[in-house]
């Protein structure tokens, strides 16, 4: 079958040794950031980016495709022996995880969170291998038009999903285009929004912006915070699970990926809906479902496979359609466009050997994840032991090198530190950050679909209801943003989630 | 590590109000929309072959506005809610780290990247974290002088050195 082929020749690009270092790198960083305090995926992915501007493109990309994956697993160490969800998909890990801590058993939880992550990743992955090639063959079929009606629906869902308010949400994503909208305009050559500024003609650069958003508004959140608690450091010995918490984790394996993988495909769902959706399922399908909340191992188990599904299977929005299904994966999509990459059907015909080595380092990568993480959970605990104000200076510390290093200027160091207040404001009123995020990295691409229909149609906006599909993904965008008009609920646990 | 959004320093919920801060914002988002729909009509918004350069900010612009506008509606006339938000230490703390971290990155192109980042480094730690000098000052020079070595001699990432005295003279 070709797509064996496809996967084969993907695996000779990503076992190179120099790839296989960027992938081991990834997941390490990942581990890292996921257990560091003030520091999430997005961020950590976005401050990464210009460090890979020197690289090739496909090293580049595995290695932060495993800085995403891999914070997923970092975050479940703290989730487990801190009782502090290291990353929002993780929260619910706090439940049994620490229960199980508390009875000896945290290095077992650990154990089984990884090889659980291993499943549910690398079941998301062949998912991704068998989607990619039908679902990029539709993509290249679609035109501009139709092109612009995905985004919307792709960004409606998003903000639909976000936060508590959905004007709020939708001011958020509204910003996030106006940004995108500052520099050269792509068609007449003019200049918009500039104010003089030559360092602007370029646009805003999107890793400062994110870099702020997500990482210094977080620092600056935490500051006056009280100290963390220590963290139990578990021996060799009670790292492996015994005989029945495996034999029990099973079951909770399969539903986490089944779970994972569903709602990985859809836009605005995120890792931490899905870790929650599993805690439920399996609340109403474990054989030991009174034990949940007491330190039950399924509920480690099934959210944890869930999160790493969710993490792989958001990829194949991006690799086939070049929609991004999260805020960390819209930074993911920035790293592929400035490395002159546009993720999305043409990949798979221009670069397929690029796509396919990234999809190759996936199941890679959830190896590297699974063999090197489990023995090095002493390491990870050991840094949590920084204490936290010291952690904070030195993360303000990369902050200041990564958005530095975007373009050698501190015109985008002041550009990050701008966003970090204006993200510090907008998570005091409840203004999700997401949507700026998706909105900032596909505004560009927006504005083109649009003006190239327009274009296509020589200024008839008609041609968005006289192509069946573009009208119907329009209408379906516009069912889902008024959808708060129909009295439709957001799940609760989107309203809290800080990826959202 | 992501938490959530409420931090932990924001336990002491301050009394019922609706906070001056929320005006100054929606004020801020009302400007920024006003100045986008100014500076759009100088843009063009139409042109023969459709859509203008200011086109899409006009649209954007028009939106912020009006959703600007029923959030204020709904901040007027929506029960107030207990305020969570920093208290006034933790507020001096950010106001200060902001401030610490722009003349950093003002001065950082001028006393170079080292000094500068000693200089942020022993002012976070020995005011913020609280630590002993000699610890501060450990961990400042392995950040400062570590972090230069491992960015710009390893990675190969240039990070600027000093322009003026003394610093041109000390090499760094």
């Amino acid at each position: 079958m070709d797509v064996f082929a496809d996967l084969l020749g993907g695996f000779a690009t990503a076992l190179t040794p120099q790839n296989l270092l960027f992938a081991l790198i990834g997941c390490l960083v990942g581990t890292l950031i996921g257990v560091l305090p003030g520091i999430g995926p997005v961020a950590g992915v976005a401050l990464l980016i210009p460090l890979t501007l020197n690289l090739e493109p496909t090293g580049a990309i595995i290695m932060l495709a495993a800085i995403f994956y891999g914070t997923a697993y970092g975050g479940t160490i703290t989730s487990v022996l801190l009782n502090t969800p290291g990353e929002a998909a993780s929260a619910i890990t706090t439940i049994d995880g620490y229960q199980m801590t508390k009875k000896g058993r945290g290095g077992a939880a650990l154990t089984i969170a990884a090889v659980g992550s291993f499943v549910g990743g690398v079941i998301a992955t062949i998912l991704l291998v068998f989607a990619a090639k039908p679902l990029s063959t539709f993509g290249l079929k679609i035109g501009p038009p139709e092109f612009f009606g995905l985004m919307v629906v792709g960004i409606s869902l998003l903000v639909a999903l976000a936060g508590k308010s959905m004007i709020r949400a939708l001011i958020s994503g509204f910003l996030g285009l106006l940004i995108a909208m500052i520099g050269i305009d792509p068609v007449f050559g003019a200049p918009r929004f500039t104010f003089g500024v030559p360092r602007l003609l370029d646009g805003v650069s999107f890793v400062a912006v994110i870099v702020g958003l997500f990482g210094l508004s977080e620092v600056l959140s935490g500051l006056g915070a009280t100290e963390a608690k220590r963290p139990v450091v578990p021996g060799m010995r009670g790292l492996l699970p015994n005989r029945t918490e495996w034999k029990r984790s099973v079951p909770a394996f399969a539903r986490g990926t089944v779970i994972g993988s569903a709602l990985g495909l859809i836009p605005g769902m995120t890792g931490s809906v899905s870790a929650l959706l599993s805690y439920g399922a399996e609340r109403k399908f474990s054989k030991y479902r009174n034990e949940l909340g007491t330190g039950a191992v399924e509920g480690v188990a099934g959210p944890e496979t869930s999160n790493n599904a969710h993490a792989n299977a958001a990829l194949i929005p991006l690799f086939t359609l070049g929609i991004p299904a999260s805020p960390t994966i819209a930074v993911l999509m920035g790293a592929f466009l400035q490395q002159g990459l546009t993720p999305g059907p043409t990949l798979f015909v221009e670069h397929a050997d690029i796509a396919w080595g990234i999809i190759a380092s996936l199941f890679i990568g959830n190896v590297f994840l699974l063999v090197i993480n489990v023995p090095l959970i002493r390491i990870w605990t050991s840094i949590l032991l920084i204490p936290e104000k010291i952690l904070s200076a030195l993360i303000m510390l990369f902050l200041i090198i990564g958005s530095y290093t975007i373009n050698y200027s501190v015109f985008d160091v002041f550009v990050m530190i701008l966003f970090g207040v204006v993200g510090l404001v907008m998570r005091r009123f409840d203004m999700p950050l997401a949507p700026l995020v998706l909105t900032l990295v596909l505004g560009p691409m927006m504005e083109q679909s649009l003006r190239e229909s327009l274009d296509i149609s020589q200024g008839d906006f008609s041609i968005f209801v006289t192509r069946p599909a573009a009208a119907i993904l329009l209408g379906i965008g516009l069912l889902i943003a008024i959808s708060p008009l129909l009295k439709i609920r957001k799940p609760a646990a989107l309203q809290e989630d800080v990826e959202t | 590590m992501e938490t959530t959004q409420s931090p932990v320093h924001d336990e002491t919920a301050l009394p019922a109000q609706r906070p001056v801060s929320l005006w100054i914002w929606l004020g801020i988002m009302a400007f920024i929309s006003v100045y986008a729909i100014y500076g759009s009509f100088g843009l063009r918004l139409w042109t023969p072959r459709g859509p203008g350069p200011g086109f899409f900010p006009f649209v954007l612009a028009i939106a912020i506005l009006g959703m600007t506008i029923i959030w204020f509606v709904q901040s007027l006339r929506d029960p107030v809610e207990a305020s969570s938000g920093s208290t006034g230490t933790s507020m001096r703390h950010i106001v200060i780290s902001v401030a610490t971290l722009v003349i950093v990155a003002a001065a950082m192109e001028w006393i170079g990247f080292r000094a500068a980042i000693l200089l942020f480094l022993l002012y976070e730690l020995l005011v913020n974290a609280k630590l002993a000098w000699w610890k501060a000052l450990i961990i400042g020079l392995i950040a400062s002088f570590g972090g230069y070595w491992l960015f710009n001699d390893f990675l190969g990432v240039s990070l600027p050195v000093g322009k003026i005295p003394p610093f041109t003279w000390l090499g760094i």
